[in-house]
């Protein structure tokens, strides 16, 4: 699925609408152009490619190889008469955004930000260089404030939609007598196949995507088990995989506190971290039937 | 800034159950670490779902955060309209701010949340917060090269190492705390002195550490304190 706020600027410049299908890989790099050309020649009238910016490719060189293989086949379309429209390039990057009237000046963002994009300028308001942000999200779970927002990812947006989640949760847990599991994973450590948007097929296990683990704000966590879920699993990169440096250890920074406090109101078991990697297929499905057996046998 | 450590929930719990709207009140101004508007969210979720287990189930609880809670002006003009229905507060300020909320509302009760443990700074890397600031009323940083030996030796002398110092190491051990006061492990920290020496040396200044200081002048130091806004 895509992200809100990509989908409501695709929208907005009438390239998108709601007979668009949406499909989602880890890296510009990874579409074969034969792909594209069975999708157009199979009846789609329109392909639109949405890479990061070159300089911001998590895997260094795969958005500039990507693009760099697909004009190639625009070019060839052309030359057989297809329309430019039948595919093109719209490139995206979210940033994190500060509420200058609610930050109250700590450094926590500044300190924690791992591409040292923001800065505290006085008298005590922090500043992002919006070319060295990363899209990652750490400084949004450290700001004691809630003055970071993520585009795509607001505080609002991710707390509402757990919220709306509490009428299911409840029917879950009264008519079908299961556990309900939260499982909030990092877009990198979990990746599905291009047409299926989860691994795993139980219906009482709820996903939520971030763009890094980092990102997952204890708020998130407490509002999850606040809302009626039994246990949340939070799926993160492995070590020295993180593609933001750090985001993995951060991660499990607020997860090791979070746990201390949890403890006592003895819900210190059913938070749990684990770190898995798209590479190895069903980790995190393992992950995921172990921790339900650990609730389980609680 | 003021650093501050979570009291135990276990505790909280028992200040408030006897109350149904609870108003958690974060602040923004100087604790380390900070408690603003997200910690007091956290806790007004912690607090409801403590006191269901504990079998309370109709207390409320709200949060909100001020720009600084030891300010009764500002706690008067942006908390008051708040405060509507609300029959207990917890602060999560450092002491200041509980009792600053008291003299400004006093018909309601206000709880800590937090317990002051010192003046002090964050040492980022490690995370560690260390007290760097006994507010003794006599700021000597200024013959000590910037050193202070009045929070960093544990035997608070004033003119020179003392014949414990061993390879520039206290003999005196640290002993680091967890929150109900247990000794949980002994480091062995740098003596004060011995840094003092180093620094002034440096700065080429040896002539301060030469100087001959008499003891303090504790009654500067002990409480009840005020002073006049200058």
């Amino acid at each position: 699925m895509i992200n809100p706020q990509v989908r409501e600027s695709l929208k907005k410049h009438g390239i998108l609408d709601d007979n668009s299908l949406q499909l989602y890989v880890p890296c510009i790099g990874r579409i074969p152009p034969e792909f594209l050309l069975k999708a157009l020649k199979n009846g789609v009238k329109k392909i639109v490619i949405v890479p990061c910016e070159s300089d911001k490719c998590r895997f260094n060189v795969g958005s500039n190889v990507g693009v760099f293989r697909l004009i190639l086949l625009q070019r060839l379309l052309r030359q057989i008469g297809l329309d430019s429209d039948a595919l093109f390039f719209y490139r995206y990057f979210i940033r994190a955004q500060i509420n200058r009237h609610k930050c109250i000046g700590c450094g926590n963002c500044a300190y924690t930000c791992p591409g040292n994009a923001i800065k505290i300028v006085s008298p005590g308001i922090a500043q992002i260089d919006e070319e060295s942000c990363l899209g990652c999200g750490a400084c949004v779970s450290v700001c004691p404030a809630l003055a970071i927002n993520l585009e795509g990812f607001e505080n609002d947006l991710i707390l509402g939609a757990i919220s709306r989640y509490r009428p299911l949760i409840e029917e879950i847990k009264v008519e079908r007598k299961k556990p309900v599991i939260a499982v909030f994973y990092c877009q990198w450590a979990n990746f599905p196949a291009p047409d299926k948007y989860f691994t795993y097929t139980e219906d009482n296990v709820i996903f939520f995507e971030v763009p890094c683990s980092s990102m997952i704000n204890p708020l998130y966590v407490l509002k999850a088990f606040y809302e009626g879920f039994d246990g949340i699993l939070i799926a993160a990169c492995k070590k020295s995989e993180c593609k933001f440096e750090k985001g993995n250890e951060i991660a499990e920074k607020h997860i090791k506190a979070l746990k201390d406090i949890l403890k006592q109101i003895n819900l210190g078991g059913k938070l749990e971290i684990c770190f898995v990697a798209p590479r190895y297929l069903g980790e995190l499905d393992n992950q995921i039937k172990l921790f339900i057996e650990k609730l389980n046998n609680k | 800034m003021i650093v501050v450590k979570a009291k135990p929930l276990e505790e909280i719990l028992g200040f408030l159950l006897p109350y149904e709207n609870i108003l958690v009140v974060g602040c923004d101004g100087c604790t380390q670490p900070p408690r603003g508007l997200r910690e007091a969210t956290l806790y007004s979720m912690l607090i409801e779902m403590g006191a269901k287990i504990k079998g309370k189930m109709n207390l409320k609880c709200k949060a909100t955060s001020v720009a600084k809670q030891c300010d009764n002006h500002i706690c008067s003009t942006t908390l008051g309209p708040q405060l509507e229905g609300v029959d207990a507060i917890l602060s999560l300020a450092c002491g200041v701010g509980v009792q600053t909320l008291t003299e400004v509302f006093p018909e309601i009760p206000v709880f800590p949340g937090q317990n002051t443990i010192f003046i002090g700074s964050q040492e980022r890397e490690g995370g560690i917060l260390y007290e760097k600031c006994k507010a003794c009323g006599e700021c000597l940083l200024g013959e000590t090269g910037g050193v202070c030996p009045v929070t960093n030796c544990p035997k608070g002398i004033l003119n020179g190492p003392c014949g414990g110092c061993v390879d520039g190491k206290c003999e005196v051990p640290f002993e680091v705390r967890d929150e109900m006061g247990k000794v949980v492990k002994t480091v062995t920290k740098d003596c004060a002195w011995y840094l003092i020496y180093q620094r002034l040396k440096k700065l080429n200044r040896l002539d301060l550490f030469r100087k001959y200081r008499p003891p303090r002048n504790r009654a500067i130091s002990s409480s009840p304190r005020l002073s006049e806004v200058v």
